[in-house]
């Protein structure tokens, strides 16, 4: 596989507001790339940089090898882009904005423009300003799937779809998956993007603090664990191993709290050489795994008060 | 300013109460400030010729003299455009931007809505009138004749009084239309419809035209001349009627859809393939939307009928107007020392001449609002968000752009090739003499000041937002017409004149073609295009 979008160190930020910070990333031709992160944390920021619509203040992006601000012209022709507020003019039918966009990008083929407009239940005879939110935004998908883009850049692209139409959205990306075609998406529904994605990158308050294949995350999930032992029981007895990220005495001086990462051969071990009477782990979900990631840093907290 | 629907709208109103009444207010104070024996002497000669302009009532009065020049027919037009513009989005502003809804979600009923909002819309026009009274005042003061502050007040209201009305016919018509812009220009068509009943039906002595007219009963009333005898009746009927289409307004925003018409034109037709399918296809053929330009062209396609149409109609109606009035109009001149004087360099014998004193003393200020409207699309685009997706496609920033400009200027050059073409051809059937060379001159100079006026748009897009380009542009051209109207009448430094765009048009009409001038104006307004071309490279798409 190759490279599709590369990121190195870049940031933008607005004026005293912060944007991105150093954000390095890349995304492998073929896959389906996740972006998540709470709100204002940057992912909007990232999309609108690669599409060459805002100017970075340092780093670099590009896509398919061109740069994203100097060669932006030629980046698009790579890419379907759908916006996270989705615009136009309020007084243009459907299918005049569909049209409009078909000649901008020229060698669209109708047929297929047809076939995503029928497939999403779009009704492409009202005016802008008529529709609601969930039909902006399968007008919205129509104009980003139309001319089959080596890269489909979707900021919350099921944001106000109905079930029906989240569920054919996904059948829509499993296919330009199949055919080869890069995805890179945000979106606040975890489940989506646990059954949707590849890998995912994690971005809060302007810096990237997680990228990974969606597997590998469930493989890092940090286990509780709690341990009853016959007699008293000593925090030393864990504090040093390997993948024990915090242990604390239970409810009583015969139980122990542990934190743990990865493995569990060697706790079991020494568990059973204090004569462990129970073990009791419990595993986080892949959400509890994203709402850690989602957490404000103490330290920011801290610059807030 | 936040406690209430009223005094929120109220501050929403804060930049054109400022800019509208201390406008007027200037005019007012500078407007007596030129009222000197000379000038009303011969503007006394003059005014039964002008009779298009207005009444002429105590002439020899300063009062009378402001009257016929500013407060019969310009300022009333001019303040009712932005009561028109106001009344227009009172409520169908907010059901465009959305946030009608969030409040109509507080526990507020409609008619206490639209009627807080009316209110608000009243309180900002009585400040104006205060203002205006106050600039009055001043003038009078200046002068060193007799304060009136009542009489003042009383002249302020009844303007504000006119405005209001057209306030609510726009309100009324924003009921029925689902765009403000619609029922924006709907009112519009009928303020110029009414003065043009009003100056027709006066022209065509005692025609029951005029009665049709708001202006009419507006004009009943002058209150700032002693010796008028005023009509209060016809200012109440003017503010019965207007708070009667305040009333029908109230009953139908609370009884229709919000975000839709007050009657249902157009029915929706059931959705279903045989639809979706005609839709697409009609969007296929049409041309307007192959290329950014074409869009652009069709975007502004009504907008630009109607004020090139009007061009068409002023440049029709003042060359039927000249046979009749050139040769009392010279002969007044010639007796008139002071008039002689302000027309020193203006041939006035000739119908060119008159053409030029009263065609081309407005018609580049009406060609550069045409160039401003139109440019001002491309930062209030760029501000809503409009034109991200367009650059999602694979078009160059600067194409974009220049297919922008390049359509708007397609527009503007219809103007003063219009005008020529009216002129020449008119000319013609009306078997009249004029020098075709300094009407085209005269026609064709004004594209630089449109190319100007829209270079210093697109040059300021790239970094500002949309009601800065506004107030500054704006600013900018209101002192230039400024500098041109009372230019030999008070004092006004000279730099001003050389950068005022009116100034630097010049008389082409009386001098013919200055190419200096022509081509340095063009050289300006691409090098502004270049700067909005540079700035667009590096701005950053506003989300909307």
């Amino acid at each position: 596989m190759s490279t599709i979008i590369q990121t190195n160190h870049l940031t933008k930020s607005y004026g005293r507001s912060r944007g991105i910070i150093e954000v390095t990333f890349d995304t492998q031709e073929g896959e389906v790339f996740g972006f998540l992160g709470p709100n204002g944390a940057g992912k909007t920021t990232t999309m609108r940089v690669l599409m060459g619509l805002l100017h970075a203040n340092s780093g670099s992006a590009t896509i398919g090898g061109l740069d994203c601000w100097q060669q932006s012209t030629e980046v698009k022709k790579l890419v379907g882009y759908l916006p996270g507020e989705f615009t136009f003019d309020p007084g243009l039918r459907g299918a005049q904005i569909i049209e409009y966009l078909v000649h901008l990008r020229s060698g669209v083929d109708q047929a297929y423009v047809r076939s995503l407009v029928e497939r999403l239940g779009f009704d492409p005879s009202k005016h802008f300003r008529e529709y609601s939110h969930g039909n902006k935004q399968k007008l919205g998908l129509v104009q980003a799937f139309m001319h089959k883009p080596r890269l489909l850049i979707l900021d919350e692209p099921t944001s106000g779809l109905d079930p029906l139409n989240q569920q054919e959205f996904y059948k829509m990306v499993a296919e330009a998956r199949a055919g080869g075609r890069t995805v890179f998406l945000s979106s606040h529904i975890l489940p989506e993007v646990e059954h949707t994605c590849d890998r995912v990158a994690i971005i809060r308050e302007g810096r990237l603090v997680k990228i990974d294949h969606v597997s590998s995350l469930k493989d890092i999930h940090q286990r509780d664990v709690e341990i009853s032992f016959a007699g008293p029981a000593s925090v030393d007895w864990f504090k040093h191993v390997a993948g024990v990220v915090s242990v604390a005495q239970g409810a009583d001086e015969r139980t122990l709290q542990l934190s743990v990462q990865g493995d569990l051969t060697e706790i079991i071990q020494i568990a059973n050489q204090h004569s462990a009477t129970n073990i009791d782990t419990h595993e986080p979900s892949l959400e509890e795994v994203f709402l850690r990631f989602y957490e404000p840093e103490p330290s920011a907290l801290a610059g807030e008060r | 300013m936040f406690r209430t629907i009223w005094s929120k709208s109220l501050r929403d109103f804060r930049v054109p109460i400022l800019g509208w009444g201390y406008g007027l207010a200037l005019l007012m104070a500078a407007g007596f400030g030129t009222a000197t024996a000379a000038i009303l002497a011969g503007f006394s000669s003059i005014a039964p010729l002008l009779g298009f302009l207005g009444e002429p009532y105590a002439m020899q009065t300063p009062e009378g003299y402001i009257t016929f020049r500013y407060l019969e027919a310009i300022t009333p037009l001019l303040l009712s455009i932005w009561a028109v513009l106001a009344g227009a989005r009172l409520v169908r502003g907010e059901e465009e931007r959305g946030t009608m809804d969030t409040l109509l979600a507080t526990p507020q009923s409609r008619a206490r809505l639209l009627l807080s909002k009316v209110g608000a819309l009243v309180t900002a026009l009585i400040v104006i009138a205060v203002l205006v009274a106050l600039g009055t005042v001043v003038g009078e003061a200046r002068l060193g004749g007799h304060i009136d502050f009542v009489r003042a007040l009383l002249a302020g209201l009844n303007l504000s009084g006119f405005a209001f009305f057209f306030g609510m016919v726009a309100l009324l018509l924003s009921q029925f239309t689902i765009s403000r812009r619609a029922a924006a220009g709907g009112a519009s068509g009928l303020l110029l419809l009414a003065l043009l009943l009003y100056i027709t039906g006066r022209e065509v002595s005692g025609s029951w035209l005029q009665y049709l007219s708001p202006f009419y009963y507006y004009n009943l009333n002058r209150p700032l001349i002693p010796s008028f005898n005023d009509a209060p009746a016809a200012a109440l009927v003017l503010l019965g009627l207007s708070l009667l289409l305040a009333a029908i307004s109230v009953v139908l925003f609370g009884r229709r859809d919000i975000g839709g018409a007050a009657f249902s034109w157009q029915r929706d037709h059931a959705g279903g393939k045989h639809q979706v399918e005609r839709s697409l296809s009609q969007a296929e053929r049409a041309v307007s939307t192959r290329t950014v330009s074409l869009r652009t062209l069709a975007a502004s396609g009504w907008s630009s009928f109607w004020w090139l149409l009007g061009i068409v109609a002023f440049c029709a109606y003042v060359l039927f107007l000249t046979p009749a009035i050139q040769q009392p109009f010279y002969k007044i001149v010639q007796q008139t020392p002071w008039l002689a004087q302000l027309f020193f360099d203006t041939p006035t014998n000739t119908n060119t001449g008159m053409l030029g004193t009263i065609l081309f003393a407005f018609l580049p200020a009406l060609v550069v609002i045409i160039a401003l409207t139109l440019a001002l699309s491309w930062p209030s685009d760029l501000e809503n968000g409009r034109v991200e997706l367009v650059l999602s496609t694979p078009q160059a920033r600067p194409r974009v752009l220049l297919e922008r400009f390049g359509a708007n200027l397609l527009v503007v050059l219809l103007a003063p090739a219009l005008t020529w073409l009216v002129l020449t051809i008119g000319a013609q059937l009306i078997n009249l003499s004029i020098d075709q060379g300094r009407v085209l001159a005269a026609s064709f100079s004004m594209l630089p000041l449109a190319l100007i006026t829209m270079g210093l748009v697109y040059s300021l897009a790239g970094r500002l937002r949309y009601g800065a380009v506004l107030g500054l542009v704006t600013a900018y051209l209101v002192l230039s017409i400024l500098e041109e109207t009372l230019e030999g009448l008070v004092s006004i430094p000279s730099w001003i004149g050389q950068i005022s765009i009116f100034h630097l048009y010049g008389n082409p009409i009386f001098v013919g073609m200055d190419w200096g001038h022509f081509l340095g104006m063009t050289g300006v307004g691409i090098a502004l295009l270049v700067i909005g071309l540079v700035q667009f490279r590096y701005a950053d798409i506003e989300l909307g």
